[in-house]
């Protein structure tokens, strides 16, 4: 099986005869299940771990002729190949998963639209020594410097709505913040904050959504503008790249390490930077909240008790994490679990569901803030790829989390709301996230002292003893008359 | 010994578990993990055994002298890393002392699925060895008692020898797991055993000696000095390694080895694991030269 040629059906494995069913690439037939499946459909956008159930019990790796990719679902074999960057290459992590019409192509053209190879998407060797480069800013003790910025522009939006009782956490601070941060942590100038702000979403649904053909030109545009826009800020930000930000770091970077960090580099990595920070923790703030209010006994321990945070912040990235699934292509013929996989082949890896498999969590379908292994989560992805923002999103989720149960513990869903998300196979948060409370009952109208009462975190992975459950002594028997029971 | 019944303060259920499932019980500075017992489908409770040990590091002590009915107490988990493979068709159970507490679980799950299984239990003496009622209540027909007061004993290498048992799972004293490991070295792959006794090494840094670990998935080098763990170094760069009882019993922290010499450490690692070379446990474990290759 090993040399098994991967010529086409005439050479099928010997393990999966022909049943008159569309065939994959690898020979085998495809089930029905595989041959339904469609990431843009309801199933999946609304549950990705449940839509995904039957292929972890019963067909971890399938072939989707709708996708034209393989779909791999178990903890096991997505870990495998994020760990595996030789033989799984993330070349095509940023490839439009929806070919883009002609005229849309134009479009980009007309912008010199040149997105090229950025940390995301770069085989070895270039990638590590690119990403080795630009790591400094990503140390705990970096990270730290964004701490009090991201303390006050919670603060800040939290006091624009604390009194008004309603809210769409989504539009009016889950989707700004972590923009102003991503756009903070790169160093980008005050002034282009905002136009940068407008440009960014097109990007996501560029590359992982499915657009109509009309609406692909408009997505052009906007990509386009965004492109252009970035290359004038990169410009700006090279007369004086002095202080802290990625991108000032990496230019100053680029001094010292031309060839590794270079000009096209510098301009990808401006945009994908600003994306990959933003919606991904946009995107994972609204599950956290949506899912803890949905589990209000959960919110009301973490109320009564915020050393909790940490945990409960990553049960929420495992359990409804906003990057659901990522891509890699097969360098060379090869086999995940029991298929066989041809060289060429796509894989659509869904962490999402990764997340949820009961080989490696107990009780994968339980939110568990006290969970103690709930950092194996794939959400960051892992290995050499693995999101290198991962503990500015943590520290982020941290801050949220933080100032809403201490200012606003009585927050609850408007009840009857219909989420919503934009079709697309990887990102995943609710457009909008409906909140309401009683602003009478607010904490701080009784005690102003709580507005200073501030818990912060140490930056990183939890720590072992931020999970501990408590429990009653319901019953202490010494021997023997343990022995009958 | 005592057993412990534990429940949710809010009266909450508690999380599901399965055989060979444990929690650590948290008390002031030390954690310390017992194997789940009792009826898995009782979602209010846990249930576990804690044997008094005199030379332990002080957590039977808290259990039998501290607590009481009533008493608040943490515990972390539940986690299980000694998971009972039910593809299989027959089973050899092996416990020593108070090793018997996942395997009565194990026990009687297979009794549920209708599995082909034999329990063996040495103990003491009888009136030392916990649950033997129940066992024969339970599996009488499938119960061998291994009392040494009765000068009985588990006759090792001709139970695992004459047993056409598919896999074999064991828990219990350290000379029992070892005699285990050798009476199966034809076939380690059939052998599944947990360790609930750990020697409890203390880094002495007058002793160690520091190096550097390749992180060869992320191509990064870390230093570990003599006064670092392994998993102490790599966290502070950044890295999620779980980890649990930080002493090298529970198996939470290993990581995949890609190359050099391990000074292994831990109770978890089986001789033939060892001899692979292909992974280590980061809490305890060290490098006996100056560099060591992990595979993440």
């Amino acid at each position: 099986m090993a040399d098994h040629p991967f010529s086409g059906s005439s050479h099928l494995a010997g393990h999966c005869p022909m049943s008159g069913l569309a065939v994959a690439p690898n020979g085998c037939p495809v089930s029905p299940k595989a041959a339904d499946f469609d990431p843009f459909e309801s199933a999946y956008q609304l549950d990705p771990p449940e839509a995904l159930r039957w292929s972890r019990d019963q067909e971890p790796v399938f072939y989707s002729p709708k996708l034209g990719y393989w779909v791999v679902s178990r903890y096991a074999d997505v870990k495998e190949i994020f760990r595996n960057n030789q033989i799984f290459s993330p070349a095509i992590a940023l490839e439009k998963i929806t070919p883009v019409s002609q005229k849309a192509q134009d479009t980009l053209k007309r912008y010199d639209y040149a997105m090229n190879r950025t940390l995301v998407n770069e085989d070895e060797p270039a990638h590590m020594e690119r990403r080795r480069a630009l790591m400094e800013s990503f140390t705990l003790d970096e990270l730290k410097h964004h701490e009090p910025m991201l303390q006050s522009l919670t603060q800040e939006y939290l006091d624009r709505i604390i009194d008004n009782g309603e809210a769409d956490l989504v539009d009016e601070m889950l989707w700004e913040i972590p923009l102003t941060v991503a756009l903070n942590f790169l160093g980008i100038p005050e002034e282009d904050m905002d136009t940068l702000r407008k440009y960014s979403i097109a990007h996501t649904v560029n590359t992982w959504g499915r657009p109509s053909t009309e609406e692909q030109v408009a997505v052009a545009e906007a990509v386009g503008n965004f492109w252009q826009y970035a290359g004038k800020v990169l410009e700006k930000m090279r007369q004086d790249p002095s202080g802290h930000g990625w991108m000032k770091y990496a230019i100053r970077k680029q001094k010292e390490l031309p060839e590794v960090v270079t000009d096209s580099y510098l301009h990808s990595m401006m945009m994908a930077g600003i994306v990959a920070a933003h919606e991904t923790t946009a995107h994972a703030s609204a599950n956290m909240f949506r899912l803890l209010l949905e589990n209000r006994e959960v919110w009301e321990d973490i109320c009564d008790n915020p050393t909790l945070i940490p945990n409960a912040v990553e049960e929420c990235l495992r359990y409804s994490g906003s990057v659901a699934a990522w891509r890699r292509i097969a360098t060379t013929d090869t086999r995940i679990g029991d298929t066989e996989i041809p060289e060429g082949s796509k894989l659509l890896i869904i962490s999402a569901s990764a997340n949820h498999d009961d080989r490696h969590f107990e009780n994968p379908d339980d939110l568990d803030i006290y969970r103690d292994n709930t950092t194996d989560h794939l959400t960051f992805g892992y290995g050499a790829h693995q999101c290198m923002g991962k503990n500015l999103a943590r520290m982020e989720m941290r801050i949220f989390l933080e100032a809403f149960t201490r200012r606003l513990p009585q927050l609850e869903l408007v009840p009857n709301q219909t989420f919503t998300f934009v079709p697309n196979t990887s990102f995943r948060g609710p457009e909008h996230l409906w909140v309401r409370w009683d602003q009478g009952q607010n904490p701080e109208r009784r005690d102003p002292g709580i507005l200073e009462r501030i818990r912060t975190f140490t930056i990183g992975a939890p720590a072992p003893h931020d999970s501990a459950r408590p429990v009653r002594v319901a019953m202490w028997q010494s021997r023997p008359k343990v022995w009958s029971a | 010994m005592v057993r412990l019944v534990l429940e949710d303060p809010r009266g909450r259920k508690l999380p599901r578990w399965t055989p060979g499932a444990h929690i650590d019980v948290v008390a002031g500075d030390f954690a310390r993990k017992y194997s789940l017992c009792g009826d898995p489908e009782d979602p209010d409770r846990l249930q576990v055994s804690v044997l008094r040990e005199a030379a332990g590091r002080g957590g039977s002590t808290f259990l039998h002298e501290t607590v009481k009915a009533g008493s608040l107490i943490h515990i972390r988990g539940l986690k299980n890393h000694f998971r009972l493979d039910e593809t299989a068709e027959s089973y050899l159970l092996i416990a020593g002392g108070i090793g018997i507490t996942p395997i009565i679980a194990m026990a009687d799950r297979l009794k549920h699925l209708g599995k082909d299984y034999t329990v063996h239990y040495c103990g003491r003496a009888r009136g030392t060895m916990a649950f033997i009622s129940r066992l024969e209540r339970d599996h009488s027909d499938r119960l061998h008692l291994y009392p040494a007061s009765e000068k009985k004993r588990l006759p090792l290498s001709t139970l695992v020898g004459k047993s056409n048992a598919e896999q074999i799972y064991a828990c219990g004293p350290e000379r029992l797991l070892d005699a285990l490991e050798e009476a199966t070295s034809d076939n380690p792959e059939k052998l599944h055993i947990e360790h609930f006794t750990a020697t409890g090494a203390v880094l002495d840094p007058a002793k160690e000696i520091g190096f550097d670990v390749v992180l060869t998935d992320s191509e990064l080098t870390v230093h570990v000095a003599p006064d670092q763990t392994v998993l102490q170094a790599l966290r502070a760069v950044g890295a999620d390694i779980p980890s649990d009882c930080e002493e090298g019993i529970c198996g939470t922290c290993e990581v995949p080895v890609a190359a050099g010499d391990i000074d292994h450490r831990d109770k978890v690692l089986t001789a033939s694991e060892r001899v692979e070379n292909c992974r280590m446990m980061t809490c305890c474990s060290r490098a006996r030269g100056e560099k060591i290759f992990l595979a993440i």
